[in-house]
């Protein structure tokens, strides 16, 4: 099935609808965290899942989870007990993963981990995106309030009674979950922009942190229509098509909002 | 008979694998205020951090008595000036339950103005807090502390930062709240004339106990010497906590 057929059905929508809204409400804790350095780290080693999974004819998809889920639980359990810091970390052991990965695999598989393919996504792959997003997106909606103070304060949220270790690891595996289900359309070195340039660009203007989240979600989902649609005119590859235009919403965003600064 | 509210026992507190403190024992009971004063570096925000569970690095034994309602004032909190959250969301972090916090209700945010307008903030609900001076971010901080009627506040030096006329009435404000509301308080603090008027206890810290005990009987000029490696001068600040109160 070629990407025009593919944009005709419903796997877009579903698609759309749960990456574009599910990446950019994870985003918005990652820019409260100052953790954006982590999906990055997580794409990396999910990299070396999708080559060993290839290299022993493994299902993709499970090699995807089962590397990110892994990578989750290690990130959270050496990040404030190694005392090299989280850059330092991201720097030696995750391009270690992308460098293996890159080895193992041929240069077309390779490019394709880069970049995603969109047309390499079965319905399985929707069906498993679309009940994971729903599940991120409810998760982080009802438990929003202790998963912002959590970041944003953690002492306080201790002495309030709030398990802050609990939530810092939930964070850690849904962020995991959230790179894992938008690999295969953005790819590995592009996931990481849909999660944080959608809340980058809602906070330019944001006041509250509830508007943040409601803009996040709605910017998400602007990208990934618009991107989408530009691919199908322009038979551009998808990943770096919606990427751009996510880009050119926090241009135009940018540039709005100084304009309307400078008249107030 | 005072009630105890906290026991701490040959308590030795560490830091990066160094031991900060040790050997320290004492006790906090209902209607305290107790000072924690000591140089810097002395283990004093590690001692109420690990009283409070923030910090596990600790041999000893730490003993709460009772389950009171607890809060929390940082000496300082690192946050982006520029991250969108609004006073009225910093409280509903603590007063709000599940989807109330999508959409508080008047009850609420009701709440969260009457405690604001008793240190004199109210109008600032729906700032950012990056947008408040060091000030008005401490009387939030006070505010928000009081927000589910604690019966203990541990606030660790709740006027660092400060010019000294709002420092003067950060602690004006809090022995207001210590009288109205009947609160024990725990307070580390570099200012000693503040230890004078405000503490009914005092506990001195360089690396274990220097002295403890009102502050008007152990603060000596040799205890001084003791916990500050050098004469303090000024230390005869003899105002009464029951008849010299500032208001």
């Amino acid at each position: 099935m070629n990407s025009i057929e593919l944009l005709n059905n419903l796997y877009p929508i579903l698609i759309s609808l749960s990456l574009g809204l599910s990446l950019p409400l994870i985003g918005v804790f990652v820019i409260l965290r100052r953790e954006a350095l982590l999906s990055d780290a997580l794409a990396h080693v999910i990299l070396l899942g999708i080559a060993l999974a290839i290299t022993f004819k493994m299902n993709i998809l499970l090699g995807i989870f089962v590397f990110a889920l892994v990578a989750g639980l290690l990130i959270n359990a050496v990040k404030n007990r190694v005392n090299l810091g989280l850059d330092a970390i991201v720097g030696v052991f995750f391009t270690t993963s992308l460098a293996l990965g890159s080895l193992l695999i041929s240069s077309e598989e390779l490019l394709e981990a880069f970049l995603g393919d969109i047309t390499q996504i079965t319905r399985g792959d929707v069906i498993i995106s679309t009940v994971l997003a729903a599940i991120i997106i409810a998760t982080l909606l009802i438990k929003f309030r202790e998963f912002a103070f959590t970041s944003f304060a953690p002492d306080l949220a201790q002495v309030d009674k709030i398990n802050v270790k609990k939530y810092e690891l939930a964070f850690v595996l849904i962020l995991a979950l959230g790179v894992a289900i938008g690999i295969k359309l953005v790819g590995t070195l592009l996931i990481s922009a849909l999660i944080i340039i959608p809340a980058a660009t809602a906070k330019i203007f944001s006041f509250q942190i509830r508007g943040l989240a409601v803009w996040s979600m709605l910017f998400g989902l602007v990208a990934i229509l618009a991107g989408l649609t530009a691919t199908t005119l322009l038979s551009s590859p998808p990943g770096p098509t919606i990427i751009l235009a996510s880009s050119a919403v926090f241009f135009l965003v940018f540039l709005v909002h100084s304009v309307f600064k400078k008249h107030n | 008979m005072t009630d105890k509210i906290i026991s701490l026992k040959n308590l030795a507190v560490s830091f990066d694998k160094r031991e900060v403190l040790n050997n320290v024992t004492f006790e906090i009971n209902q209607g305290d205020i107790l000072a924690i004063i000591g140089p810097n570096g002395s283990g004093k925000t590690l001692l109420i951090k690990s009283i409070l569970g923030l910090n596990p690095n600790y041999t000893g034994e730490i003993i709460w008595h009772s389950k009171p309602e607890t809060s929390y004032v940082p000496q300082k909190m690192v946050f982006e000036k520029g991250f969108p959250l609004t006073v009225k969301e910093f409280f509903l972090f603590e007063i709000a339950r599940e989807f109330s916090f999508w959409m508080p209700g008047k009850k609420l945010e009701e709440e969260i103005k009457k405690r604001l307008e008793s240190v004199k903030i109210g109008h600032l609900i729906n700032h950012r807090l990056g947008d408040l001076s060091g000030g008005e971010l401490q009387r939030m901080f006070i505010a928000r502390s009081l927000l589910e009627n604690p019966k203990i506040i541990f606030f660790d030096e709740p006027a660092a930062g400060i010019d000294i006329s709002t420092e003067e009435t950060v602690y004006n404000l809090l022995y207001d709240l210590y009288q109205k509301m009947g609160l024990t308080m725990v307070l580390v603090s570099h200012e000693l004339s503040v230890v004078y008027r405000f503490a009914t206890k005092v506990v001195c810290l360089n690396k274990k106990i220097v002295c403890q005990g009102s502050p008007h009987e152990v603060l000596t000029p040799e205890t001084l010497k003791d916990i500050y490696g050098h004469h303090v001068s000024g230390y005869k600040h003899s105002h009464n906590l029951e008849h010299d109160h500032i208001s």
